[in-house]
């Protein structure tokens, strides 16, 4: 057991550190405040010309070959510069399933357009009337001739307005049990049928509702076997699920800045805020959930870098850190206190109104990528063996 | 970067699985209540080199790092051994240090014939109050001022209450006392100390967490209710999966501070959060888990309660989480 950083980690570390410092500029955050796409294709582009989020995959399928945990260190720089990569971090786990997956032309004319940053893929699984129960999707595939028409709607189909394609999970079987009717679709957003509507959040990130009308794509669309979209889907919310830990490094970005303004803060007798004992107390349990948070995903990042699917690991992380991430939030805000209101561009704001933003953005965690019911659910089952609650 | 135990690991662990799941059954445990100290387990554990794993090989020890202590105490902690495995590991480390006077005492404890602890606060008034095993240990490091002492207790007496691990005052008059080191150093390396014995005790913390995660969960799959085992309701499930989470971080927190400190006996900022959260996550686990068992938890017939009592007092003989938190903060923030 040996928890250092490798010397090409720390490399990784530092060169992750220059290229976010030198690519996410204030007019880059400005920017997707405003149209709340957390994508840059500038950034992007940057990263893809790196090759880091493809680092782990072996040379001769385009990748580096180096140790996944390796590649976790540049993670933890990610979270703390607030890049908005998630885009491609979304594409990136459509990445790995097409590699994994994928048709010979999808791995041959897609995935490259993926790795190189040209192109993105929203993910399209949930639905009005399913979101946990995911595998109740409705929106139905049909066979046409060689192809297929799709017929539905999909819900919080974020990034969809930037995206080249949408990875859509359809019902091919309505007459099976609902598991084993199921299957993917990289569909291009330029399809004839094609049509989004913007949805704006709390968090002021933007998504959307798209919609699927009498949608013809080819059979070359199909990821993976016919009615086996749910053990697709599991392999991208798994590695959805922690094996691209950003939150711990967010939240270390957080903690820092509240240690700073406590720091230069001092209360009516002149005392620092950091010299009193509540906020002490709450700051030092926010590093250890910090450091715990970081753990976990190292864990799962190691997991998955041994070849196995991370699905109990992923999940503990996946809770506990989004968890830890609320309650970070909410005691950083009732440090800083009514300052702590005031949002970015308004004047006066602490920070940037980092806070603020926080505190607007944690509700998001614990529902998107599954709940954390969701989560306790995998984990009760396939960690802890007890028997299945449904 | 390895977050898994590597082959010599795996051989300790399952050593001291074996060791301590022989020597310190439920039975033994309970046998040894009030005063939480079996004789003839010590005796056992210092005959398999538990106690000096961590201690250079020239001096009689195995030689192995605090991460290898580290896992010795986590079995340790599974097993609620009613023995001073943490406290004397630590002490035969500061002893090590401590040159000649120090080391001459090193051999009586590694071969049996001493029982040896650490006092985890100052002497007030020549006084080392409510010492962890302090009312059975043969020699006592005790920081006293600006000296770091050897006390060899004149007469001992045990406190029982919440705690089994012996509890006593240990008074620096009419006993005799070896001076260790005095000046700078002796707050140095007192601390270093302390140190070491909050990595070990949230890795025996964990050790004890884990044991009671298991207790529950063997219960809530055979204990039917309303016609269905009670594992199989969220409102229990859900809140195993909660602890099970939080231990799994507490210990890759734990090795984690092992490791740090065995690279870097200055690093203390890890040990202080392994041990809070150790003790926070240990706390909540046995609580949860006693929980699970509805009345038969509370009943002393069943091992969980064990379980739930240590969970607290193996922490709170040397501070609460709220109070660890304090020091941390002075750790990360200065005072």
């Amino acid at each position: 057991m040996e928890f250092g950083w490798s010397a090409e980690a720390l490399q990784l570390r530092d060169d992750a550190r220059a290229l976010f410092g030198e690519m996410v500029t204030d007019e880059v955050r400005a920017r997707v405040r405003e149209t709340g796409t957390h994508d840059d294709s500038r950034v992007r582009r940057a990263l893809a010309e790196k090759g880091w989020l493809s680092a782990h995959w072996p040379p001769d399928e385009g990748g580096r070959g180096w140790d996944g945990l390796t590649v976790a260190a540049l993670f933890d720089e990610a979270g703390r510069s607030g890049a908005p990569f998630e885009g491609y971090l979304n594409t990136m786990l459509v990445a790995e399933l097409l590699r994994r997956v994928g048709s010979e032309q999808q791995r041959a004319e897609v995935l490259p357009r993926l790795v190189r940053g040209e192109a993105l893929v929203a993910l399209g699984i949930s639905e009005p009337e399913s979101g946990s129960d995911a595998a109740a999707a409705k929106l139905r595939a049909e066979r046409d001739g060689d192809g297929w028409r799709l017929d539905g709607q999909k819900m919080f189909t974020t990034f969809a307005e930037v995206a080249d394609y949408v990875l859509v999970l359809a019902r091919t079987n309505p007459d099976v049990a609902k598991h084993r009717g199921l299957t993917t679709f990289l569909v291009p957003t330029q399809s004839e049928g094609f049509s989004l509507a913007p949805v704006a959040t709390m968090g002021g990130e933007r998504t959307n509702i798209t919609f699927y009308t009498d949608l013809y794509v080819p059979d070359d669309a199909r990821v993976g076997a016919i009615d086996d979209g749910w053990t697709m889907m599991g392999l991208v919310l798994s590695l959805e699920r922690g094996v691209f830990p950003v939150v711990p490094g967010r939240c270390a970005r957080l903690l820092e800045q509240a240690v700073e303004w406590a720091r230069s803060q001092r209360d009516p007798v002149g005392r620092s805020r950091l010299a009193d004992p509540v906020v002490r107390e709450q700051l030092a349990w926010i590093a250890i959930t910090n450091e715990v948070g970081r753990l976990l995903a190292l864990r799962t990042v190691a997991t998955h870098a041994e070849g196995r699917v991370p699905v109990v690991e992923g999940s503990m992380t996946k809770l506990f850190t989004t968890e830890a991430m609320q309650h970070v939030a909410a005691t950083l805000l009732d440090i800083v206190g009514v300052d702590g209101l005031i949002a970015d561009g308004s004047g006066g704001a602490i920070g940037g109104g980092v806070f603020e933003r926080a505190y607007r953005h944690a509700p998001l965690e614990t529902i998107t990528g599954g709940t954390s019911e969701i989560q306790r659910d995998i984990i009760a089952t396939a960690g802890l063996g007890l028997p299945r609650s449904r | 970067m390895q977050l898994s135990l590597d082959i010599d690991q795996q051989a300790i662990v399952a050593a001291f699985d074996k060791f301590f799941s022989r020597e310190s059954s439920p039975a033994r445990v309970r046998a040894a209540e009030p005063t939480g100290f079996d004789a003839s387990l010590w005796q056992a554990l210092v005959g398999v080199g538990g106690p000096g794993i961590a201690v250079a090989t020239e001096l009689g020890g195995g030689g192995g790092s605090l991460l290898d202590a580290a896992l010795v105490a986590e079995q340790h902690g599974r097993r609620l051994a009613p023995a001073p495995l943490v406290e004397s590991s630590v002490a035969l480390r500061l002893l090590a240090r401590c040159a000649d006077v120090g080391r001459a005492n090193i051999e009586r404890v590694l071969e049996g014939a001493d029982v040896l602890t650490l006092a985890l606060h100052p002497a007030q008034a020549g006084i080392a109050h409510l010492v962890p095993w302090g009312a059975v240990a043969d020699l006592v490091i005790v920081l006293d001022g600006d000296a770091l002492l050897l006390v060899q207790p004149a007469s001992r007496f045990a406190q029982v209450g919440l705690a089994a691990e012996a509890l006593g005052d240990v008074a620096r008059a009419d006993a005799h006392v070896i001076e260790l080191v005095r000046g700078a150093d002796a707050s140095v390396y007192f601390e270093c100390a302390v140190d070491e014995w909050r990595v070990l005790k949230a890795a025996a913390l964990v050790g004890l967490a884990g044991e009671a995660l298991a207790l529950a969960l063997a219960y809530v799959r055979q204990r039917h209710q309303f016609g269905r085992p009670i594992g199989s309701f969220q409102a229990l499930a859900h809140g195993l999966v909660d602890v099970a989470t939080a231990l799994d971080g507490a210990r890759l927190l734990a090795f984690e501070a092992a490791w740090a400190l065995d690279g870097n006996p200055a690093e203390r900022t890890r040990a202080s959060m392994a041990f809070a959260f150790a003790a926070d996550t240990a706390a909540k686990t046995t609580a949860n888990a006693l929980h699970c068992h509805g009345g038969y938890g509370f009943m002393a017939e069943y091992d969980v309660q064990l379980y739930h009592r240590r969970a607290k007092s193996w922490a709170l003989v040397h501070d609460s989480v709220r109070g660890e938190l304090s020091h941390l903060a002075s750790v990360l923030w200065g005072a």
